[in-house]
């Protein structure tokens, strides 16, 4: 078995023995690294979160944020390599800006799913460009109707009722198993994404981080929109609490 | 004997999906000489420790007017800082002449980082080599913004870079906190302070090794002559003897 450093991983354009691409491989590998980020499709929405190391006490709050809005109802959260995630989300805006001045109408969030995924697939085919270090989680809502979609730097992409990335990408995996989605909304949901996200940094409790989140749902009219500051802090607080209350045995 | 055969160039990725070059060109930034970043509620500030190339020789700048609202220094590869400096000066310039009104200081540091992003994913270019600290003003009020060749930018309160950079932030983290309502004046100190704080010994510190830049509600971009700085590590130089 072929495995990592005997020179079939050089470059995205040489395959190994056994029909892989390494260098794919190795930039999913670099989003693994990256801040945790979720998804959830919920009874009314989709919620989009994150979460990020602060390095510096200095730094001000909100520095580098990697959730944006692509059209005024779709949006994404990016993780892995910001500078990459910010890229690809560049693009999606002239691809959805050029499908409405070209159709007149807004871009389907399965469309611009799709464009962008094959974007991020294009630069996995050349030897003179390396893959995306960077997953990207896109929501929108188009007609009443809300769709959620992951894309991977090998350009591949799904749709899910719930997605993760990043670090923490499995023990929020667990935790979002154990909702039933279809019953709660956005607005229960930011509770549990807060309870989550703290959960899944067991290990790096102490060090400094901030959380993110935006929504589209019928309470922001099908707009996607930053979550309000004071009730995602309010839950985060309220989910903090409740875990340090369990840990104490209460 | 290569470190690794992962990382001679910025579009190979390594086993743990990691971009040696990219880390690499950070590590430039550590080969330049100090640049210190640090605002109040109403200016942001930026100093420089200059070098010289010899005795004979003038000291390099580092501290650029970009408009009459934004400034920049760097550390690192001071060649690529100029390029830099070039560059933000030509958009800053076309905004006001389409626009008719300054750039916003984060659009145009967003716009040098999705550039530099682009030297970070093509085989025939390499990352920036220098870490920039950009003070500009908006209708909210002064910033300082730091840059990277990775790409990222992050907005501070109070920042440090370059040579022996950890001292200057140690000295930032104990302080920052009090900055918000301070004078011009003693932000001022602050800032030479922290320059201060970082350069050796053998390291003569006067009004040419050291360069302040200011931007604020009231004032735009300016740099303070050499005699006010020296006035300032006077200034300085006795309150130290004072405490000592």
């Amino acid at each position: 078995m072929s495995g990592a450093g005997t020179g079939y991983d050089l470059s995205p354009t040489t395959y190994n023995p056994e029909g892989r691409v390494f260098q794919v491989d190795y930039a999913i590998k670099a989003t693994e690294n990256g801040g945790t980020i979720i998804g959830l499709k919920c009874r009314d929405g989709i919620l989009l979160a994150g979460e990020k190391n602060v390095v510096s006490r200095m730094m001000m709050e909100g520095s580098n944020k990697y959730i944006f809005g692509v059209t005024k109802e779709i949006g994404a959260v990016i993780t892995g390599v910001i500078p990459d995630g910010k890229s690809v989300i560049t693009r999606a805006r002239q691809e959805a800006s050029q499908y409405s001045e070209f159709y007149g109408q807004p871009i389907k969030p399965t469309v611009l799913a799709d464009r962008v995924a094959q974007y991020m697939y294009l630069f996995t085919l050349y030897g003179g460009l390396r893959p995306f270090g960077s997953t990207i989680m896109l929501a929108g809502r188009y007609q009443n109707e809300y769709r959620l979609f992951m894309l991977d730097p090998s350009g591949a992409m799904f749709e899910y009722y719930s997605c993760t990335a990043g670090k923490g990408s499995q023990v929020c995996r667990t935790e979002i198993d154990k909702l039933r989605l279809e019953d709660i909304t956005v607005r229960d949901a930011v509770y549990h994404v807060c309870r989550m996200l703290i959960k899944s940094r067991e290990e790096t409790r102490d060090k400094r981080y901030e959380i993110d989140m935006g929504w589209v749902s019928e309470e922001s009219f099908g707009l996607f929109v930053p979550v309000p500051t004071e009730f995602r802090k309010e839950m985060e607080n309220k989910a903090k609490e409740d875990i340090e209350r369990e840990e104490r045995g209460e | 004997m290569l470190k690794s055969p992962y990382d001679t160039d910025c579009i190979t990725w390594s086993p743990q999906g990691r971009l040696f070059q990219i880390e690499y060109a950070m590590e430039a930034i550590k080969q330049g000489s100090l640049c210190v970043g640090l605002k109040s509620n109403d200016y942001a500030i930026l100093a420089t420790l200059n070098r010289a190339p010899s005795k004979l020789a003038e000291y390099q700048q580092k501290l650029y007017e970009i408009d009459e609202h934004i400034g920049l220094c760097f550390s690192g590869l001071t060649a690529d800082g100029r390029l830099i400096c070039k560059y933000l000066r030509t958009e800053a310039l076309n905004y006001k002449y389409t626009h008719g009104t300054n750039i916003n200081p984060q659009r145009l540091v967003g716009k040098l980082s999705d550039k530099a992003q682009i030297k970070t994913q093509r085989h025939s270019k390499r990352p920036y080599g220098v870490g920039c600290l950009v003070i500009g003003l908006d209708e909210n009020g002064p910033h300082v913004y730091e840059t990277s060749p990775d790409a990222n930018f992050y907005e501070y309160y109070a920042v440090a870079i370059g040579a022996r950079c950890q001292s200057a932030k140690t000295y930032l983290e104990k302080n920052y906190e009090t900055f918000a309502n301070l004078s011009k004046d003693e932000l001022i100190i602050h800032a030479v302070k922290a320059v201060k704080s970082s350069a050796q010994s053998d390291v003569e510190l006067n009004g040419r090794s050291v360069s302040v830049a200011i931007v604020g509600r009231d004032t735009p971009f300016k740099f303070l002559t050499s005699e006010e700085v020296e006035a300032t590590l006077l200034h300085l130089g006795q309150a130290m003897e004072v405490e000592v």
